[in-house]
């Protein structure tokens, strides 16, 4: 083919294309989601929460969506989340048929100046989220650390803290608590997974763990460990205490108490805005905004579907506290606009 | 405790959870024999069917039946047509598959499912015996152990290297460094990434193996230009033999079921490990070592057992402490919440009857399976003399999804065409590859499970009473094969390889 | 000691390579990240020299004796340069297959790759080609396509083109 040929056949497949766009234009003055898939794009593998979730609305949000689209689960684990994440901000359509799940930390990355982020994360436009994922953290009943307080004594022997790699809750709250008000811990790094952990924490290999508050009460092994006694909760992460640990402190509370700078502060603030976001549901900056209103009306509707409840209680995915779309997206942007002292700080405490 | 056991029994054979048994056997099969067909991805789509069908038992014939049956068909991939049905899944391929070419895919496909049988009733024979026991057993195998067991693991290289210990062990190197790619856990500092994201998370082994196998192999077809059988020897007879091969190693097929199973019930060594073990104590055990790579059935009888008997192994850790064994049981732990069961201690006495049911699960979705598998053998084995050049674009078309569908990755297929590439060279020059698998599989564990250890037990780790018995394994098994493999060369082949070890 | 440089040897000078400059890169790792590769690397980089040593000292010894590893062997009994021209030409097709997917997506290269080897590489005749390849599509869309739905990329000319 000489070069004016493929010239003059690009062109011809330009105008097809656009041909078939303003075509596409146009149906989308109706339904535009008529005979559309949609696809959520899931942050992690299959078999963990996000991964049910995602399922989950696979199924429901369809029929609240006008056209009634089919919506599929897609599931692009990698690099701490920023795989699907990039992908979702940067190469999908942005046409509204590309739902994205993140990792309700992944903006942690950018607030530290990751340069492999190619994201904004408060320009994605949030439908919303479904619940609140707080961190808490946990020793053993018979460990020396029964409160905040004793963390903080034992400097000889600190509390063995098990970690997967240096993006973990477990990791954060450790660090939050040595910078605010002078934890000690033995970090012990390298676990696989969370379930081995918690298998350390069964044979006493180590003595506490973090990890978010939802399957804290939604899953074995911890709801055996509760029932017989086998940890003590020593704090959590949430501005307010949740309503099945009354009386464990809030991080909040205890960093008032030991009069933490309110330097510290607004950087734990940062970090631990994460469990406020739970498991959120975005699309890409591009997304026009009818479109953008029809999916948050969705959402909303899914999440108050009674069958759709009925699954979550099911699988233990409760509570369901929903957040509408406008409160993330106002949560998003504050913590995509942090001032540099916050910023460096945050950097210092996650190592990167 | 026997009365348990029993209507266990009578559960799985009631119906409809027979039906739903078979049901979970036959796309188990499906998803099994076509390459990239995930069995994790399956299980994830077909979970939801666990709310539909509602009942526990039934529920649990489906998806664990399913699952089971994923890994013994997997195997008839790698022996046919020299692509792993899984990544973890690939050991079968390096005997499995020269003896398809040499003629004997029946009796290599015979011998893989007799004693995926065999190690699959053994592995639930283990977990039914386990259950009084299971706690501790678990609670017993702590991270410096796991250490060890991995240290062990690494021994096998050396006896994996075949006739030049030098090169073996630089390939069981090169399988080490490799798996120091991604984010260190340590430190959080990216090792070797390249200023990519895909590489954070390391190089996952599934887009690896298919690319150091199949794609050599592939090569190799189109050079021949023939079929991939390559001499017309017995047809049918073949599969009777690879069964009969099964009793006649009936102790290696044993041992490796038993590795299986053991692996499988720890948590943290990850899928790939049980497999590659048991084929590089296969080859260790064997009295001429040098036979293996060449079509050894015992190779393919060792990975073959070990694939099938690690569900019952998994199941151990799931059932005793709601603590997933395997990535496979995290999606099942799902179905245990969807019908209302709550693994954990519970499953040890109010729900022994369900513990009991999911072991006769096991058995009967392989019983049927096998049993089904070896009317469709004979179709099977004829393919393998179909010319190859029909061949070839299938089996490319298998090589590049079966990469992709392990991440959804694109990156992952690049992966798999590099270590093609690799894999190809390393051939040409006779360079083993087993060692370099083995190396990438365990590097990993190795280094983590050694900075745990010493971080949580300072150096007292040394002197506990299992990680010396697993030291003295190990020197003792070295030894051994030490012996062997002198005993079984001649004398100026035996000065070298003497004066190669002292090197080392 | 004559020296030949053989692919051979290239090969194991390129091991040396690989292990000298993965243990260079660590060098600049805090002391947990480093000290794991090194620990390997360095006593590899010892036994990388000494391969090429044994190469080159008795390339006879080293690398051709019968003993050969525990893996399996190329074909020998195809003609060497006839050897050489199938495996470039397989190699073409395997690397094709790649950059067609990342070009113009699973769907079309698995039809036009397929089509393409059957017809044009093997020389097989319309009917069989056509339907070997109407199979084999059938398989990816229905399995995976329909069934897994996998996110399969678009392809990269129809994102430069606009047509997503």
């Amino acid at each position: 083919m000489t070069k004016r040929a493929i010239y003059q056949s690009i062109l011809v497949l330009l105008l097809a294309g656009f041909l078939l766009m303003s075509f596409v234009g146009q149906a989308a003055a109706k339904d535009f989601y008529e005979g559309k898939t949609i696809r959520i794009l899931v942050c992690c593998s299959p078999g963990g929460f996000y991964d049910r979730w995602s399922r989950l609305f696979a199924r429901y949000l369809g029929k609240y969506i006008p056209g009634e689209p089919d919506i599929i689960v897609q599931n692009m684990p990698g690099a701490g989340g920023l795989i699907v994440t990039n992908y979702a901000y940067k190469v999908a359509k942005q046409d509204g048929t590309a739902i994205v799940a993140p990792l309700g930390g992944q903006y942690l990355d950018q607030v530290a100046g990751r340069k492999e982020v190619l994201f904004d994360f408060g320009k994605f436009q949030w439908l919303g989220t479904q619940e609140v994922a707080h961190s808490v953290l946990f020793c053993r009943k018979d460990s020396k650390f029964q409160s905040v307080e004793d963390l903080i004594k034992n400097k000889k022997e600190p509390a063995k803290l098990g970690n997967t790699g240096t993006s973990g809750s477990s990791y954060f709250i450790g660090k939050v608590l040595e910078k605010a008000v002078g934890a000690n811990f033995n970090f012990v790094m390298g676990y696989p997974g969370g379930s081995e952990i918690d298998l350390a924490v069964e044979r006493g290999e180590v003595a506490c763990r973090g990890m978010t508050i939802p399957p804290h009460f939604g899953r074995e092994p911890y709801l055996t460990w509760h029932k017989t006694n086998f940890i003590t909760q020593l704090i959590q992460t949430g501005s307010e205490r949740d309503s099945r640990m009354k009386d464990v402190p809030t991080l909040g509370e205890v960093m008032e108490k030991y009069k933490t700078p309110q330097e510290i502060r607004s950087i734990a603030k940062v970090i631990f805005a994460s469990g406020d976001f739970g498991r959120p549901l975005g699309v890409g900056p591009g997304v026009p905004a009818d479109r953008v209103k029809l999916l948050r009306t969705a959402y909303a509707k899914a999440l108050a579907d009674p069958q759709l409840l009925a699954e979550a209680e099911k699988g233990r995915m409760t509570p369901v506290i929903p957040a509408s779309g406008e409160k993330v997206q106002k949560l998003a942007e504050f913590v995509s606009n942090q001032p540099k002292e916050v910023v460096d700080g945050v950097k210092a405490i996650l190592g990167r | 405790m026997l009365d348990a056991f029993i209507e266990g029994l009578f559960h799985v054979l009631s119906w409809p959870a027979f039906g739903f048994l078979l049901l979970g056997a036959l796309v188990g099969f499906i998803v099994g024999i076509l390459p990239g067909l995930g069995g994790l991805a399956t299980l994830a789509l077909m979970l939801p069917f666990a709310y539909k069908i509602g009942e526990p038992i039934s529920a649990f014939a489906f998806l664990l039946g399913m699952h089971a049956i994923t890994g013994t068909t997997g195997d008839l991939t790698s022996i046919l047509f020299g692509i792993p049905g899984e990544g973890t899944a690939a050991a079968t391929i390096m005997d499995g598959y020269p003896m398809t070419k040499n003629g004997e895919a029946g009796r290599a496909m015979g011998a893989a499912l007799m004693s995926s049988l065999v190690a699959g009733l053994e592995g639930a024979l283990i977990l039914a015996l386990a259950i009084p026991i299971m706690r501790p057993l678990v609670l017993f195998f702590g991270s410096p152990e796991l250490f060890m067991l991995a240290i062990l693991g690494i021994t096998f290289i050396a006896s994996l290297s075949g006739s030049s210990l030098t090169k073996g062990l630089l390939c069981g190197g090169i399988g080490l460094m490799l798996a120091a790619i991604g984010v260190d856990p340590q430190t959080g500092t990216l090792r070797y990434t390249m200023g990519t994201l895909y590489l954070w998370d390391g190089l996952s082994l599934g887009p690896v193996v298919v690319g150091l196998f199949a794609i050599p192999e592939i090569i190799d077809l189109a050079v021949r230009g023939t079929s991939i059988a390559e001499a017309k020897v017995q047809k049918i007879t073949g599969v009777m033999e690879g069964v009969k091969d099964t009793f006649r190693h009936f102790g290696l097929t044993m041992r490796c079921g038993f590795i299986g199973a053991f692996i499988g019930a720890l948590p943290g060594l990850g899928g790939g490990v049980s497999q590659w073990l048991a084929y590089g104590h296969a080859v260790q055990s064997s009295k001429d070592p040098s036979r293996f790579g060449k079509g050894a059935v015992e190779g393919v009888l060792g990975p073959g057992a070990a694939n099938n008997s690690k569900e019952g192994g998994n199941l151990i850790p799931t059932v005793a402490f709601g603590i997933p064994g395997s990535s496979a049981m995290a999606i099942l732990l799902g179905a245990f919440l969807i019908v209302g069961l709550n693994p954990g201690p519970e499953m040890l006495t109010k729900h022994l009857d369900i513990t009991f049911a999911m072991v006769w699960i096991l058995v009967v979705a392989n019983i049927v399976t096998v049993g089904a598998s070896f009317m469709f053998l004979n179709q099977l084995v004829k393919l393998t003399f179909v010319r190859g050049h029909l061949l070839i674009p299938f089996l490319l078309m298998f090589v590049f999804l079966g990469a992709f569908a392990a991440h959804n990755n694109f990156s992952d297929m690049i992966v798999t065409v590099i270590f093609g590439l690799v894999g190809y060279v390393m051939v040409l020059f006779q360079w083993p590859r087993p060692p370099f698998v083995l190396g990438l599989v365990l590097g990993t564990i190795v280094e983590n499970y050694l900075w745990i250890s010493s971080s949580a037990y300072g150096a007292a780790w040394l002197t506990h009473p299992t990680v010396v018995a697993i030291f003295l394994l190990m020197v003792g098994t070295l030894f051994y094969s030490v012996v062997q493999t002198r005993r079984g060369k001649s004398l100026e082949d035996t000065a070298r390889k003497g004066a190669e070890e002292r090197v080392e | 000691m004559k020296l030949t440089l053989t692919p051979r040897t290239l090969f194991s000078l390129l091991v040396l390579v690989f292990f000298g400059y993965l243990v260079w890169e660590a060098g600049q790792w805090r002391l947990q990240a480093r000290l794991f590769p090194w620990v390997i690397g360095i006593p590899m980089i010892v036994l990388a020299v000494i391969n090429i040593v044994q190469e080159l000292r008795g390339p006879k010894e080293a690398g051709a004796s019968n003993s050969a590893p525990s893996d399996f062997q190329l074909t020998q009994a195809v003609d060497r340069a006839v050897a050489v021209r199938r495996t470039a030409i397989i190699l073409s097709w395997i690397v094709g297959f790649l950059a067609g997917i990342w070009l113009i997506g699973f769907s079309i290269t698995i039809a036009a790759m397929t089509f393409g080897y059957l017809k044009l590489q093997s020389k097989e005749g319309w009917v069989m080609s056509l339907t070997l390849t109407a199979s084999a599509w059938l398989v990816y869309y229905v399995v995976f396509e329909r069934t897994l739905l996998l996110p399969f990329p678009e392809g990269q000319v129809f994102r430069w083109l606009g047509m997503e």
